[in-house]
C-alpha cells in the first residue's frame, strides 16, 4: 500500500488543516531544535572568536557562516520534503556524480593549505568530498539493500568495501585523510545495520591495525611512504609527542591549553585569550571545540556533547521506526557519520585522537560541510515524517 | 538490536570525551589557565640610551639619536610562516633574507620570547611602507631604538671602535652577561672596553599580546623605565687628534710608496693619550648601520687594512729611534768603551770616532750616506745618528752576553716597555717583539739560517734593525720615559665615568702611577742633550724640520729620527718620536709611516705639526721646516 495514496486520501476531508498537520506533526521537533541550538551556538562562537582574525572586518567569518546556515536551512527544507525512497534506486547515478565532481576538483580545483579539495564557485569554494558524505550514505544504503538477499554476506561486505574504497581513495589523495575516514565510518554504519556477521568486523579490525602498522611503521621504514609526513606525524604524535613538527605539536598543545584554561565554567567570550588572540590555529574550523571549551568550560563542553548525543539518539530512533529497510539503513548510517565526526573532531581537540581534518558538525565554520550536515538532518526528518503515517 | 549496539557505541565514545574533558578542565584547569596567561603576557625590553663619549674638552665623539628598528620574537614568528614573512619583508627592505632568518633561528634556541632586531634604523620611507602593509608581516613590529652616531666621522675611529649586533659566535658569552638576542654591544675600541659603563640598563614593559605578538587593547601592566648609559670622558684632545690624523693622511699621500701610517700622542707625565690614529681608516657608522658595500670594501686586499690599529697592533722595526735605548744601557752598565785596553767604562763624557764605515766580523757597517762624522760625544752620536758608533756599542752588548750570559740589551728594551703590551685600555693590543736567545732558538725564518744568537743580532738591535719590532704606542711610552726623567707610564684613554647629569661614577685616570725605571740623572742628561741636538744641532738629522721652530721662539722639540730597513730593498719605514718643550715636556708624539722613506722626510714633519696643534705647546705649524733627507 502506497503511503502517498494514504496521505492523499486523508487530505480529502479538510485539505488545509490536514496538510498543515501533516507538515508539522511528523517532524522530529527535538532534533530540529537541537540542530538549531548547535548552529546558533556555533555562530556565536565564530563571531566572538574571530573578531580580530581579518583586519578591519570583525564579522568576516560570522557573516559568511550565517549565510551558510541560511543556505543550509534551505537545503534542509528541500531534502526534508522529498520522499527518501526516490533515492534508493539511483546509487550508481549518485556514485557517478560524486566521482565526477571529485574529478573536476583534480582538474580545476583550488588549493587551501596544500590540499586540493575545492571547486571555486564565485567567491566561495565548493568541496565535493563533503557532499560525498551524504551521497555515500545513500549510495551504500541503496546498494546494500538491493543486494542483501542476492549476495553471500562476505561478498556483500567486500563489494560495499570496494564501492567505498574508490571515492575514499580519491579523497585521500587530495589529500584529505579525515573525509575519507568518514566514508569508511559510513560504510561500517551500513554494515552494522544490514546484519553483517560480527566476524567481518573482527577481521576488518585486525586488518586495520595491521594496515596502520604497515603504513605508519613498516612502509616508511623501507622507503615507501604512503601518508604525507604531516599525516603520519599526526597519528604517531599520540604515542610519541616529539615525533611531529613543531607546528602540529603547537596546535595540539595550544588547543589543550585553551580547553583546559576554560576550567569548570569557562572564561566567557572576552576572557578566552587562547581563542580570541589566535593562539590556537584553525580556531574557527577544526579546532572550534577548543574555543567552546575555553569560553564555556566543562559545563558548556558537556552540553555540546550531550546535544550531539541527542542528535545521534534521534537518528537511531528514526532508524528504528523507519518504514523501509533502505530508510532504516540511511538513518543509521547518518548516525554513524555524526558519531564518528564528533568523536574524532572533539577527540583531536582534547588530544585523544590524531589531528585529521574533520570539522565539528554545525559548529565549525565552512560552507560545504554545513550544507552537508543540514542535508543529512533533512534526510532524517524526511524519513521520520513518513513513519507517523503508517 | 543492531541499533542498540550503535547506541551503546555512541554513549561509550561520547562518555570518553566527557571523562577526558573532566580531567582537562575541572582537574587540570588551573594549570592550563596559567599557561594561557604566559602565552598572552609579553615582557618587552625598552632599550637604554647608550652613553656618550666625550674628549677632555667636552667635544662629543660618540652619541646616539633615536631611530626605529624592525624586530620580531622567534616564538611569535614561527616556521613556515616565518619563511614567507621574512622573505617578503626582505623584499621591502632590499636586504637578503638569510641573515635575518639565521638570527631568528639562533635566538629561538636561547631566548625565544625576546626581540631580535631584523633591521636597524629603518628610514622613514621604509617605515611608512611597512606600516601600510603591517598585516602582511604578522609577528614583526617597529620598536623605538637608538642609533649610535660618531660626529667626528673618521677621526679617532680606531680608538672609539664601533657598536654592532651580537653575532652567533659571541652569543653564548654575551648571554652569560645578561644580554639577549642580537642586542647591540660595543664591538671594538672604547665601545668594547667600556661597554659595561656605556650600555645603561634596559627597561621593560609588560603587555598583553595576541599570538603574533601584537599588543592588544593597550593593556600595559607594568613599565620599568630604562636607565641611560654613563658618559665616558676620555683623555683625547680632538685638536691633537685631528692634526695627527690629517698629517698621517697627508704623509701617506705625499710619499707615494707609503702604504699606511700610525701615530700616538701622549702626556709624558701621566700617559694620558692625547691623540692616536692609524691610517688608512674607516667610518665607524658604516659598521653601525651595516653598510655592507662599504664594509666589504674595507676588507678588500688593496684597501690597506683600514680596520687594523697599526699604532698598537702593528710591529715595526724602530730603526734609529731605538738608539737612545741602546745608549741608556751602555751608560748605565757601563759597557767598556769599544777598543779600550784595558777596558774603560763608558761615561757621559766619552768621545768616540765615527768614520765612514766600520768593519765588524765579515761585514761593514756604514753611516747614513757614508758620512765621515769625526770625533763624537755621546750626545753627538745621537745628533748624527751614528751607525758606526752604535754598531760598536751593539758589539759590546754581544761581548757582555758572551762573557756573562746576561742579555743586557733585551733587559733595557723591556725596562722601556718595548716588546710587551703597554696595558692601554683598548682591546686587542699587540706585544710586538724584542728578540732574545730563547726566541731565536725556536723562530723559523724559513730559509735555513742557524738559530743561534749571533754578534750581528746585538749589532742589528743596537740600531733598531733585524728582528726588533715595536708598536708606535710602545715607542711613545719609551720616549715618554725619557721625557719625564725615567718613569714608565701606562698609556690610558679613559679619564672618568660620569652620569649623564655629570656626577662622578668612577675615576679612571691615575689608576696606574708611573713606575721609575731607575736611570741615573747623568744618563738622562746625555739623552736629553742628544735628542735636542737631533732637532737643533748643526748636524742634527731633523734640524731642517724642527730648527726653524726653536729659532722663531717656538718650543724646543727634542726627538729622534728612525729609518727602518724593510723587506723592500731601498724603501724604509719612516719614524720620528719627539717631545716638547724639551726642558719641561708636555707632549710626546710618535709617528711611523710605512714605507715612508727616511725619518726626517715623512714622520718628522707630522710630529712637528701635531705638537703645533696642542694647546700647551701651540705654535704656527708654518714654522715646521722643509725636511732634508736624513736618517
Amino acid at each position: 500500500m502506497s503511503i502517498l495514496t494514504q496521505s492523499r486520501r486523508a487530505s480529502e476531508h479538510t485539505p488545509v488543516a490536514d496538510r498543515a498537520r501533516e507538515m508539522v506533526a511528523g517532524l522530529d521537533w527535538l532534533l530540529m531544535l537541537v540542530v538549531a541550538g548547535l548552529s546558533a551556538w556555533g555562530l556565536y562562537v565564530i563571531r566572538e572568536g574571530t573578531k580580530t582574525d581579518v583586519r578591519s572586518q570583525p564579522t568576516y567569518y560570522f557573516d559568511r557562516q550565517l549565510m551558510f546556515v541560511v543556505a543550509g536551512v534551505v537545503v534542509f527544507a528541500v531534502v526534508a520534503s522529498i520522499n527518501p525512497e526516490w533515492l534508493q534506486s539511483v546509487p550508481w547515478v549518485l556514485l557517478g556524480a560524486l566521482l565526477g565532481a571529485l574529478a573536476v576538483v583534480f582538474a580545476i580545483g583550488g588549493s587551501v593549505n596544500g590540499s586540493v579539495r575545492w571547486i571555486d564557485v564565485g567567491p566561495f569554494g565548493l568541496q565535493p568530498s563533503e557532499f560525498g558524505k551524504v551521497l555515500m550514505v545513500l549510495i551504500l544504503s541503496g546498494l546494500a539493500v538491493e543486494r542483501m538477499g542476492e549476495m553471500e554476506p562476505w561478498r556483500l561486505t567486500a563489494f560495499l568495501g570496494l564501492v567505498t574504497a574508490v571515492p575514499a581513495l580519491v579523497v585521500f589523495m587530495q589529500p584529505d585523510l579525515g573525509t575519507s575516514l568518514v566514508y569508511w565510518a559510513i560504510y561500517l554504519g551500513v554494515l552494522v545495520m544490514i546484519l553483517t556477521p560480527w566476524q567481518h568486523f573482527a577481521v576488518m579490525g585486525g586488518s586495520l591495525v595491521a594496515l596502520v602498522v604497515l603504513v605508519v611503521g613498516v612502509l616508511p621504514a623501507i622507503g615507501l611512504p604512503v601518508l604525507k609526513d604531516y599525516q603520519a606525524a599526526r597519528i604517531t604524535v599520540l604515542f610519541n609527542p616529539d615525533s611531529v613538527d613543531s607546528d602540529t605539536r603547537l596546535q595540539i598543545t595550544q588547543a589543550k591549553i585553551g580547553i583546559g584554561a576554560g576550567g569548570a565554567t569557562g572564561k566567557g567570550a572576552d576572557g578566552a585569550t587562547q581563542s580570541t588572540r589566535a593562539f590556537i590555529p584553525e580556531h574557527h574550523t577544526d579546532f572550534i571545540f577548543s574555543v567552546v571549551g575555553e569560553m564555556f568550560g566543562f559545563i558548556g563542553s558537556a552540553v555540546v556533547i550531550i546535544l550531539f548525543g541527542i542528535v545521534v539518539w534521534r537518528a537511531l530512533r528514526i532508524s528504528a521506526r523507519a518504514p523501509t529497510q533502505f530508510e532504516q539503513v540511511v538513518a543509521d548510517a547518518v548516525a554513524a557519520m555524526f558519531i564518528f565526526q564528533v568523536f574524532v573532531n572533539i577527540g583531536m581537540n582534547i588530544g585523544v585522537m590524531p589531528v585529521t581534518g574533520i570539522p565539528l558538525p554545525f559548529l565549525s565554520y565552512g560552507g560545504s560541510h554545513t550544507l552537508t550536515n543540514f542535508a543529512a538532518i533533512g534526510l532524517l526528518i524526511a524519513i521520520g515524517r513518513r513513519r507517523v503515517n503508517i | 538490536m543492531r541499533i542498540a549496539a550503535l547506541g551503546v557505541a555512541a554513549v561509550v565514545l561520547l562518555g570518553i570525551l566527557v571523562t577526558r574533558l573532566w580531567f582537562l578542565q575541572v582537574i587540570g584547569g588551573q594549570a592550563y589557565a596559567n599557561q594561557a596567561d604566559q602565552n598572552r603576557i609579553r615582557v618587552i625590553d625598552l632599550p637604554a640610551q647608550r652613553g656618550t663619549i666625550v674628549d677632555r674638552n667636552g667635544d662629543v665623539l660618540a652619541t646616539v639619536r633615536q631611530g626605529w628598528n624592525l624586530v620580531a620574537r622567534p616564538l611569535d614568528l614561527r616556521n613556515p610562516r616565518r619563511q614567507s614573512v621574512i622573505r617578503s619583508l626582505a623584499q621591502v627592505l632590499g636586504k637578503p633574507p638569510r641573515p635575518m632568518l639565521k638570527d631568528l633561528a639562533i635566538a629561538e634556541q636561547d631566548t625565544p620570547y625576546d626581540a631580535v632586531i631584523l633591521a636597524k634604523d629603518v628610514p622613514l620611507a621604509l617605515r611608512a611602507a611597512f606600516a601600510e602593509r603591517q598585516g602582511d608581516f604578522p609577528g614583526v613590529s617597529l620598536q623605538r631604538g637608538y642609533v649610535r652616531t660618531y660626529p667626528m666621522g673618521e677621526y679617532a675611529a680606531h680608538v672609539l671602535g664601533f657598536t654592532g649586533s651580537i653575532n652567533a659566535d659571541d652569543a653564548e658569552r654575551y648571554k652569560q652577561q645578561g644580554y639577549v638576542g642580537n642586542e647591540i654591544v660595543g664591538k671594538a675600541g672604547l665601545e668594547q672596553e667600556y661597554e659595561s659603563y656605556l650600555k645603561g640598563t634596559k627597561g621593560r614593559e609588560t603587555v598583553e599580546v595576541d599570538a603574533t605578538g601584537r599588543p592588544v587593547g593597550g593593556g600595559v601592566y607594568e613599565t620599568v623605565s630604562p636607565t641611560p648609559g654613563n658618559t665616558l670622558v676620555v683623555s683625547l684632545d680632538m685638536r691633537v687628534q685631528r692634526a695627527l690624523q690629517d698629517q698621517l693622511r697627508e704623509r701617506v699621500a705625499t710619499n707615494y710608496q707609503a702604504t699606511g701610517a700610525a701615530g700616538v700622542a701622549l702626556d709624558p707625565e701621566t700617559g694620558e693619550v692625547l691623540g692616536m690614529a692609524s691610517y688608512p681608516t674607516y667610518d665607524p657608522e658604516d659598521f653601525v648601520r651595516g653598510r655592507m658595500k662599504r664594509i666589504r670594501a674595507y676588507y678588500r686586499k688593496d684597501a690597506g687594512n683600514p680596520t687594523y690599529s697599526r699604532f698598537m697592533q702593528g710591529g715595526y722595526p724602530p730603526g734609529s729611534t731605538f738608539k737612545p735605548i741602546t745608549l741608556t744601557g751602555a751608560l748605565e752598565t757601563p759597557l767598556p768603551v769599544p777598543g779600550s785596553r784595558p777596558p774603560v767604562g763608558l761615561t757621559p763624557g766619552t768621545v768616540m770616532h765615527s768614520g765612514q764605515c766600520v768593519p765588524l766580523y765579515d761585514i761593514e757597517i756604514c753611516n747614513f750616506d757614508k758620512e765621515n762624522q769625526g770625533e763624537l760625544s755621546m750626545p753627538g752620536a745621537l745628533e748624527w745618528s751614528s751607525n758606526t758608533i752604535f754598531a760598536l756599542l751593539g758589539n759590546q752588548y754581544w761581548h757582555y752576553y758572551d762573557r756573562t750570559g746576561t742579555q743586557l740589551q733585551q733587559r733595557w728594551a723591556e725596562k722601556y716597555g718595548l716588546g710587551r703590551p703597554t696595558g692601554i685600555d683598548l682591546p686587542g693590543e699587540g706585544a710586538a717583539r724584542i728578540p732574545d736567545v730563547a726566541w731565536k732558538k725556536t723562530y723559523d725564518y724559513g730559509d735555513g739560517r742557524t738559530n743561534n744568537w749571533q754578534p750581528g743580532d746585538n749589532i742589528n738591535m743596537a740600531m733598531g734593525q733585524g728582528d726588533v719590532q715595536v708598536t708606535p704606542l710602545q715607542m711613545a711610552v719609551a720616549f715618554a720615559a725619557i721625557a719625564n726623567g725615567g718613569k714608565l707610564v701606562t698609556p690610558t684613554l679613559g679619564e672618568r665615568v660620569q652620569t649623564p647629569a655629570g656626577s662622578l661614577v668612577r675615576q679612571l685616570a691615575g689608576a696606574h702611577p708611573p713606575q721609575p725605571i731607575g736611570i741615573k740623572p747623568s744618563t738622562m742628561n746625555v739623552l736629553h742633550d742628544g735628542l735636542k741636538l737631533v732637532t737643533t744641532g748643526a748636524n742634527g738629522t731633523a734640524t731642517s724640520v724642527f730648527g726653524p721652530v726653536a729659532a722663531s721662539g717656538g718650543p724646543v722639540i727634542a726627538g729622534k729620527t728612525g729609518t727602518a730597513q724593510t723587506n723592500k730593498v731601498g724603501i724604509s719605514h719612516s719614524w720620528f718620536v719627539g717631545y716638547a718643550p724639551a726642558d719641561r715636556p708636555r707632549i710626546v708624539v710618535a709617528v711611523m709611516v710605512e714605507y715612508g722613506g727616511t725619518g726626517a722626510t715623512a714622520a718628522a714633519p707630522a710630529v712637528c705639526n701635531v705638537i703645533a696643534a696642542y694647546g700647551p705647546t701651540k705654535f704656527d705649524p708654518g714654522l715646521c721646516g722643509t725636511p732634508r733627507k736624513a736618517d
